[in-house]
């Protein structure tokens, strides 16, 4: 396990140490191949960078011009050199080198070689400054003279070719400036005549206009000295002198070696990056002793970012670069080699991130982009969602905001017209005007929906004051209400019709019915009647009886199922109702056989509402049923349970005869239990309970599981 | 010997009613619409008016309002709207009982009955404090007896009391546990159901009909309550 972690990190340095060794081999073919090092032979290569520094040399020797030129440090060299001292407007190319009269000093004594002899002239004044230096790789040697400024009064301004001249007596100088910027002056054209002339001075004395009438000229001083130095290298090469010529042969030499070897370690270098970075790519994302891929530190950072950190530090270090190239060539060599190396790292680093990233997978989730893409997202949406539970005139306010701030945006950006502003509230103030005259009329019409909605059927929408647009839908609006008053009216006739159908009805056949049951009585009162007389009055007594039942519950029935009883609602204890039940029907069902459990599973805390007289007729009912109906020597359960919204009562109890009809059907008016209908009852009992049950807003249900016989009641809780 | 007025379309119902009325001693005048019983009465004194709703000529409700004009003896509606609504402005309108049509004769007669009691005994007696009264029901705290509509009711010493509890305060609901601790002296301790039971004993003696009570009602889901019909409250 550590080898392997050692590995990856050995892995990053061998990458890095691989990578300068490739960037200073190609740097070193890169420059053998501008200095035609692959090109040239040796000789070649010696004579052309031996003229460099027979210069440099020069150089040197100038710099003593007051004493005696070096010429004590050049006797054990093999730097032969001659200086002179030209007068004005002399030409050393005239001169015979070969006189040594000439020279002021002189180390040799032979004719001087003209093929490759070198001559190197300046000029020298007291404020001459040399820096000068002996090193024959990045020499930076130079005598440099600061030349005279002297003003001229200008004759006039000349134009030639495009060129603006100043001119002074005979003398044209090149001035800086073209046509356009120039003074309000006048300028003459000059013919190619007039221009041979005049001596055309140019940038070697540059001058620029101080006003209409002057330049400054910068001109080499008047009391400069023009020196030369001619010089050879002594040939021979006397190779036991240890000066620059013998070093510099040497150099070539090795350099010409060397040119090949690099090519040789840059092929290699290169082969090892490669290698090193398939090496590492295949580590990449993976945790020793671990199964798949995770990351790690870095790693972890949004791609991006990650991307960003390097960027801001390749940023950051272009510039100490740039400082440095600034300040001195060797600061700038050691911080570009340390850049370098950072570059490196950071880029194998960030390679071998990216390919974990892809590795472990999810890398686009985690990136800044889609964090802000998805930010940006739900503000948008969130934006969205508002807008879409505004009203309309919230959502209108938002779209003129956002429109001002677009057209403010453009306004600002196009620079309009103040009077653009005036425009644009009167724009705004008559859009919210329309608006608001089509939002008053869609009120108008809403409130007159409303008022239906409500029951209100005798609301009229004023048509006349609507738009012509929306007094079709007015008029439309005002005949669904006459519709439906007609309708209403009519179905609360009918309602009306139908209970007083009912009422009538009732009392049609109890009329009769008093009489039969009351004669009936009286008949019994006698006691003169033989055995058969007293069983039929017995059935007449009986079935009398069973029909003013029949006629009571048939009557009741359709009142509940036409909803035409008045509920009173009030709340109702269920739990004092469970008891109430217990002392009303235990000894009725015991008497019955059967056996009442009722259980609370809720507590003393269980409120309803309901009407308790027709509460009383649901129990009733349903309870007379489990008595009529219920198996002998079972039991009958009434639980009470409840959720959070609701109260449920289920009673069950086992049926005496087989249920072979469905709980829908039993539910029906008229249906019973038993086929045989031989026991008392109208079969209208259930369909009461129900009704009644659902005028009190709550809810019976039936179910049937072979003889176990279920109904459950269901109300809201308080 | 009292005169009962009994007015009814019905000619059966009212020979019906004659019989079982002449079979108890009084003296029947029967008549057969409104306008007919009113003519009766200002010819006639009468002690009781057995009146029925749904009459030809002149209907109960106008026939009562006429009625109430010239006297103030008790009048009973005997009809078959059974409806609340109905009974409620029977009452209002100053009727003094309330008998739906198919009537039970022993109860009819039980009510007459306790009506020409009151009504002839009505300024004689005063109530004293040891008695109570609520509609046809009359408790006697000396005796420990009660009465409904003049009969000798036989009650259990914890239906009496129960019974006494509820008549001294009508109209008012009291839950089973209250009625355990008030009558039990105890704490209730899931003992309502007692309570419950002896309700519905107390209710079948009391009540001609228990399944439609006039005096001992359940309000279901609250409690028991004990009233009188609405015009003596």
């Amino acid at each position: 396990m550590k080898n392997k972690k050692m590995s990856k990190g050995l892995g990053i340095v061998l990458f890095i140490i691989s990578c300068c060794i490739a960037f200073v081999s190609m740097a070193g073919i890169y420059f053998c191949a501008t200095s035609d090092i692959y090109q040239r032979s040796t000789e070649a290569l010696y004579e052309s960078a031996s003229n460099d520094l027979l210069n440099i040399y020069s150089m040197n020797a100038l710099s003593a011009y007051k004493s005696d030129f070096y010429s004590s440090r050049f006797k054990q060299s093999n730097f032969e050199y001659g200086v002179i001292k030209l007068d004005q407007d002399e030409d050393i190319n005239k001169m015979d080198l070969n006189n040594h009269e000439n020279y002021l000093y002189c180390n040799f004594d032979q004719d001087v070689p003209k093929d490759i002899a070198n001559i190197y002239t300046t000029g020298i004044t007291d404020q001459t400054e040399f820096n000068v230096s002996w090193s024959f790789l990045f020499n930076e040697s130079r005598i440099s003279t600061p030349n005279e400024q002297v003003f001229y009064d200008i004759d006039e301004i000349c134009r030639y070719q495009s060129s603006i001249y100043a001119r002074v007596g005979k003398k044209l100088y090149l001035t800086e400036y073209y046509d356009d910027e120039l003074f309000d002056v006048q300028i003459r054209d000059l013919n190619n005549k007039e221009i041979n002339q005049y001596t055309i001075i140019g940038t070697e004395e540059p001058a620029s206009f101080i006003n209409d009438n002057q330049i400054l000229v910068e001109e080499a001083p008047k009391d400069m000295e023009t020196y030369a130095v001619v010089s050879f290298v002594k040939s021979p090469l006397d190779t036991t002198k240890k000066d620059g010529f013998v070093k510099l042969k040497q150099m070539i030499s090795i350099a010409k070696v060397m040119s090949y070897v690099i090519i040789a370690t840059a092929i290699m270098s290169i082969a090892a990056i490669f290698y090193l970075l398939i090496r590492l790519i295949s580590v990449s994302g993976v945790i020793e002793g671990e199964d798949g891929y995770a990351l790690k530190g870095f790693q972890r950072l949004p791609i991006d970012g990650q991307l960003l950190i390097n960027l801001a530090i390749v940023l950051i270090g272009d510039y100490v670069v740039l400082i440095a190239s600034n300040l001195n060539s060797k600061l700038f060599l050691v911080t570009i080699a340390c850049f370098f190396i950072v570059l490196a790292f950071l880029g194998i680093n960030m390679l071998m991130s990216l390919v974990a990233n892809f590795r472990v997978g999810g890398w686009w989730h985690r990136t800044l982009i889609y964090r802000i893409w998805t930010l940006i997202r739900k503000i948008l949406n969130s934006i969205a969602q508002r807008l879409s539970r505004m009203t309309m005139s919230k959502r209108l306010i938002f779209i003129i905001m956002g429109l001002t701030l677009i057209e403010t945006f453009f306004v600002v950006l196009f620079g309009a017209s103040p009077s653009i502003w005036l425009w644009m509230m009167v724009e705004k103030l008559f859009i919210i005007a329309v608006y608001q005259y089509f939002n008053n009329q869609w009120k108008a019409i809403g409130t007159s929906i409303r008022h239906i909605a409500n029951g209100e059927l005798q609301y009229a929408l004023p048509v006349e004051l609507l738009d012509v647009e929306y007094q079709a839908i007015g008029t439309d609006i005002n005949h669904i209400n006459e519709g439906l008053d007609i309708a209403l009216k009519e179905k609360m006739k009918s309602e009306r019709l139908r209970t007083e159908l009912i009422t009538n009805v009732s009392h049609d056949i109890k009329t009769p019915l008093t009489s039969i049951i009351s004669y009936v009585d009286l008949l019994e009162k006698h006691d003169h009647y033989d055995e058969e007389t007293k069983q039929y009055l017995e059935v007449l007594s009986r079935q009398s009886q069973r029909l003013k039942k029949l006629i009571e519950d048939l009557i009741e029935a359709s009142k509940a199922s036409t909803g035409a009883i008045q509920m009173t609602m009030e709340s109702v204890d269920v739990p004092v109702l469970l008891t109430q039940v217990i002392g009303e029907f235990e000894e009725r069902l015991s008497a019955e056989g059967i056996t009442l459990k009722v259980t609370n599973r809720v507590g003393d805390n269980a409120m309803i509402e309901a009407d308790y007289r027709y509460l009383w007729r649901v129990f009733d009912n349903l309870m007379v049923n489990i008595a009529k109906y219920s198996q002998p020597d079972t039991r009958a359960y009434v639980d009470l349970t409840a959720d959070d919204q609701h109260i449920v009562i289920t009673m069950r109890n086992i049926s005496k005869e087989a249920l072979n009809i469905s709980s829908d059907e039993l539910m029906e008016r008229f249906v019973r239990g038993d086929s045989s209908r031989h026991t008392e009852g109208s079969g209208l009992g259930l369909a009461i309970a129900r009704s009644l049950t659902e005028l009190m807003n709550g809810e019976m249900t039936l179910d049937i599981d072979g003889d176990l016989f279920k109904v459950t009641l269901t109300f809201d809780r308080l | 010997m009292y005169r009962i007025l009994v007015c009814d379309d019905e000619k059966d119902i009212v020979s019906a009613l004659t019989i079982y009325l002449e079979s108890e001693g009084y003296e029947v005048i029967p008549c057969f619409n409104g306008q007919e019983a009113i003519d009766v009465l200002h010819e006639k004194s009468v002690h009781l008016v057995l009146l029925d709703i749904m009459m030809p000529v002149m209907d109960g409700m106008m026939t009562l309002r006429q009625i109430r004009t010239i006297t103030n003896v008790p009048v009973i509606f005997l009809t078959a709207k059974g409806e609340d609504t109905d009974k409620v402005l029977g009452l209002t309108v100053g009727a003094d009982d309330y008998i739906t049509k198919p009537f039970n004769p022993v109860e009819l007669l039980a009510r007459v009955k306790s009506h020409l009691r009151r009504y002839m005994q009505l300024g004689g007696h005063a109530t004293d404090e040891h008695t109570l009264r609520l509609g046809g029901i009359e408790l006697n705290d000396d005796a420990k007896e009660a009465y409904l509509d003049g009969e000798l009711i036989n009650l259990t010493r914890t239906e009496y009391d129960i019974l006494k509890f509820l008549m001294s305060h009508p109209g008012k609901v009291y839950r089973p546990a209250e009625i355990y601790s008030k009558v039990w002296n105890d704490v209730s301790i899931g003992n309502e159901s007692t309570v419950a039971v002896h309700i519905r004993h107390l209710r079948e003696k009391i009540e001609y009909d228990p399944a439609n009570p006039r005096y001992l009602k359940a309000v279901w889901g609250r409690g028991y309550k004990m009233e009188g019909d609405d015009n003596e409250k």
